[in-house]
């Protein structure tokens, strides 16, 4: 059967992993301990949304002054037998969530989510790369933005936080509110709409 | 054999291409800048006081966050705090930020313990060029009403005995200002002064803090022999409240608070200005708390053959002064540089304002008002030369081509004899390298007396000056009253909590408004005659 394990016995193998590692939590977070092990994390998450810092920090900032008002409600943090970390990492899905709905907040107060341009990051330039390299990628990768902010959000906010944010299917299912099986036929819709919406940049390995 | 969507869901995706090829292409789409240290800060705040306050389950909820903004907005917290704490210790205030870092759990616990004490000893001493002088020393009540506060300034190597120049001593609600060297008393009783350790003056000095600064805590270090746990307070742009002009422009402030951690209070601080390139200390004020007031600092009873005015007099000064200089403007001259008085407005506050022009491209000047009487100073800029109304000098004002400055000669000193003497104002170019004490020996010097200008721009310049400064306090009454302070000052409620019922807090800002407002009126009714002369 492992080679077609039904998202059932997926979900009922990650309670199991889930449960076994609720035997071995770490103590409950501080609020310090929890922006400095996060913070970051949100950052990028709501930068990535936002597209420019200044907004990106209040977000941010928000995200955690609700997460200190509730930190009866953060999930334990589990560990492995050895104290490390494991992948899959509730508090981070915790503090995504309560991020993307201050997200929300924020643009339902601006009422402008397609007017939103990136802040220009300065790039790390190689020195193998010509300038028309370097304008050729950013050029790709405002595309690529573009691409996925004309897909449907729920597919851009899937494919962001498997891809960009880094989550495992299973926060990204947290974080969603959905199963893990539908956040991965999710992530399949989303892939398959990336690439029609994009034309060549997601067809390398096809 | 896995299928590609079982290994998506496993989270295996290490050896997937087509997750490699997202992965990859999405990172570097979305690249993200590194955690600003500000905003690090701006988190570690919000958790220390989330920790604060989860440890201390009666302190209130937390306000909710503003947004960033200018970051020389975000002064009314810890400034304020440290304001809170020291002012209402009667240490120095220095401010306090505007949004939650004002909330710092440590500034809480200051706040706090500063609203239990029960008296203060002050004592400021002044480090200008290398000496030590003894500025201010002070004592303290909380007894609202009753007994207030008592100060002495003077100079004195430090620690050592020292002569008194000047005693302030508010009591039972009339402030006396006795001058040792005039040997003479202004008594005012027109004026609600509250214990200086009330929240109603706290209050007060939150307010008259630009809003705009920040506040760190440092690492904990051993102050004067005692460990000690450290704020730094960071003013961006201010003017530090020393001798006159002592700074021609705003300058950078940073102010060291060290906190006894036995108690919460603050024992001491250091302010340094950023002046030439360099750090430079400015002030130190330290303080001890809870001490028996020695009785004998209360004793309105002043030595020597004394004088009593009332605030009449400083009416008949404001007359005074707009009479004897409504007749034209003057230039000063001085070497290659002059200055323009273009009116002058007395108060019956006792402040001056002095408004000046300049031709572009000209260094500030110090701005000193002196009376001739007496050949002592009685005006002091507290550092307040310059731009004062910048609004009017973009919008109103550009006389002859040269641009107006305001400077503010806030009443501070002793009132003594006007009748007859009259008064110049200095103006000094060029470098300025101490204090009044210092007899400061300026590049340039020249001195003008009296000067309206017929133009109809003048009235202007006085009415909405004026008004502006009448609205200015209304609108702190009001913001006061209505509850809008809330939403701009997180910390403000727990600089509230205690002494007084709301109306009673509001009681000086409505005085001060109602005042400057008949001011206000008091100029339109004195321009006609002013433009007959």
């Amino acid at each position: 059967m492992n080679n077609s394990l039904t998202a059932n016995s997926l979900r009922t193998a990650l309670k199991g992993i889930f449960q076994s590692h609720t035997q071995n939590l770490s103590p409950t977070l501080s609020a310090r301990a929890l922006a400095e092990q996060y913070g970051e994390v949100v950052f990028a998450y709501t930068f990535r949304r936002i597209g420019h810092r200044e907004g990106a920090e209040d977000v941010s900032a928000e995200c955690f002054i609700a997460a200190f008002q509730n930190l009866r409600s953060c999930p334990p943090r589990p560990t492995d037998s050895t104290n490390n970390l494991i992948s899959h990492d509730p508090i981070r899905a915790w503090l995504l969530g309560i991020a993307r709905r201050k997200l929300a907040d924020y643009w339902r107060k601006r009422k402008r989510h397609s007017e939103v341009s990136w802040e220009g990051i300065p790039e790390r330039v190689s020195s193998d790369c010509t300038p028309e390299q370097i304008a050729l990628r950013a050029e790709t990768q405002a595309k690529i933005r573009e691409t996925l902010d004309r897909l449907n959000p729920d597919y851009r906010e899937a494919l962001l936080l498997r891809y960009a944010d880094g989550c495992s299917v299973s926060e990204v299912a947290l974080i969603l509110g959905r199963s893990v099986s539908a956040t991965d036929s999710l992530l399949q819709r989303a892939r398959a709409a990336a690439r029609i919406a994009s034309g060549d940049y997601f067809s390398e390995f096809e | 054999m896995i299928s590609k969507k079982d290994n998506n869901v496993a989270d295996t995706n290490s050896e997937n291409p087509t997750e490699t090829l997202f992965e990859r292409v999405l990172s570097e789409s979305y690249v993200v800048p590194p955690v600003s240290s500000a905003h690090r800060n701006r988190l570690a705040q919000l958790a220390t006081e989330a920790d604060f306050r989860s440890s201390h389950p009666q302190a209130k909820p937390q306000a909710s966050i503003t947004s960033r903004r200018n970051p020389l907005t975000n002064w009314l917290t810890a400034s304020v705090l440290v304001a809170t704490a020291f002012v209402g210790v009667g240490i120095y205030v220095i401010f306090a930020p505007r949004k939650a870092s004002a909330s710092d759990a440590l500034i809480l616990r200051v706040t706090s313990a500063a609203a239990k004490v029960k008296t203060a000893h002050i004592l400021e001493w002044r480090p200008f060029n290398g000496t030590q002088e003894v500025y201010r020393e002070a004592w303290y009540s909380a007894e609202v009403g009753k007994t207030g506060a008592w100060c002495k300034k003077g100079y004195a190597p430090y620690k050592g005995p020292y002569t008194v120049s000047y005693t302030n001593l508010w009591k039972n609600g009339i402030a006396y200002y006795y001058s040792a060297t005039a040997k003479t008393v202004q008594i005012d009783n027109t004026q609600y002064f509250p214990s200086l350790l009330s929240a109603s003056d706290r209050l007060q000095r939150l307010y008259e803090a630009d809003l705009s600064g920040r506040v760190r805590i440092l690492p904990e270090a051993m102050v004067e022999g005692k460990r000690a746990k450290r704020l730094l307070i960071e003013l961006p742009n201010s003017r530090p409240d020393t001798e006159p002009a002592f700074y021609h422009e705003s300058v950078p402030l940073r102010a060291i608070v060290a906190v006894d951690p036995k108690t919460d209070l603050p024992f001491r601080t250091e302010t340094e200005a950023y002046h030439n390139g360099q750090w430079k200390l400015v002030w130190v004020e330290e303080a001890q708390y809870n001490l028996p007031i020695p009785t004998e600092h209360f004793d309105h009873r002043f030595p020597g053959s004394q004088k009593v005015y009332s605030v009449d007099a400083q009416k008949r000064f404001s007359q005074q002064m707009r009479a004897t200089m409504a007749k034209s403007y003057r230039v000063a001259k001085a070497g290659r540089f002059h200055a323009t008085l273009r009116y002058l407005i007395g108060t019956e506050l006792g402040d001056v304002y002095v408004l000046y022009s300049l031709p572009k491209g000209s260094p500030l000047p110090k701005v000193l008002l002196r009376d001739q009487t007496t050949r002592t100073w009685h005006y002091m800029g507290g550092g307040r030369v310059g731009r004062i109304v910048p609004e009017l000098e973009q919008r109103w004002i550009q006389p002859d081509g040269e641009r107006l400055y305001t400077a503010w000669f806030r009443n501070n000193e002793p009132m003594t004899d006007r009748e007859g003497g009259g008064w110049k104002i200095h103006f000094h170019f060029g470098e300025v390298g101490g204090g009044m004490s210092d007899k400061v020996s300026p590049v340039w010097e020249t001195s003008v007396s009296g000067a309206v200008p017929p133009d109809d721009f003048s009235r202007e310049i006085v009415w909405e000056s004026a008004e502006e400064i009448a609205s200015a306090c209304r609108n702190r009454a009001e913001a006061f009253r209505d509850g809008r302070w809330k939403a701009d000052i997180g910390l403000l409620r727990i600089a509230l909590t205690g002494e007084l019922p709301v109306k009673q807090r509001a009681i000086f800002w409505d005085s001060e408004a109602t005042r400057i407002e008949r001011t206000a009126a008091e100029l339109r009714k004195s321009l006609p005659s002013n433009r007959a002369q």
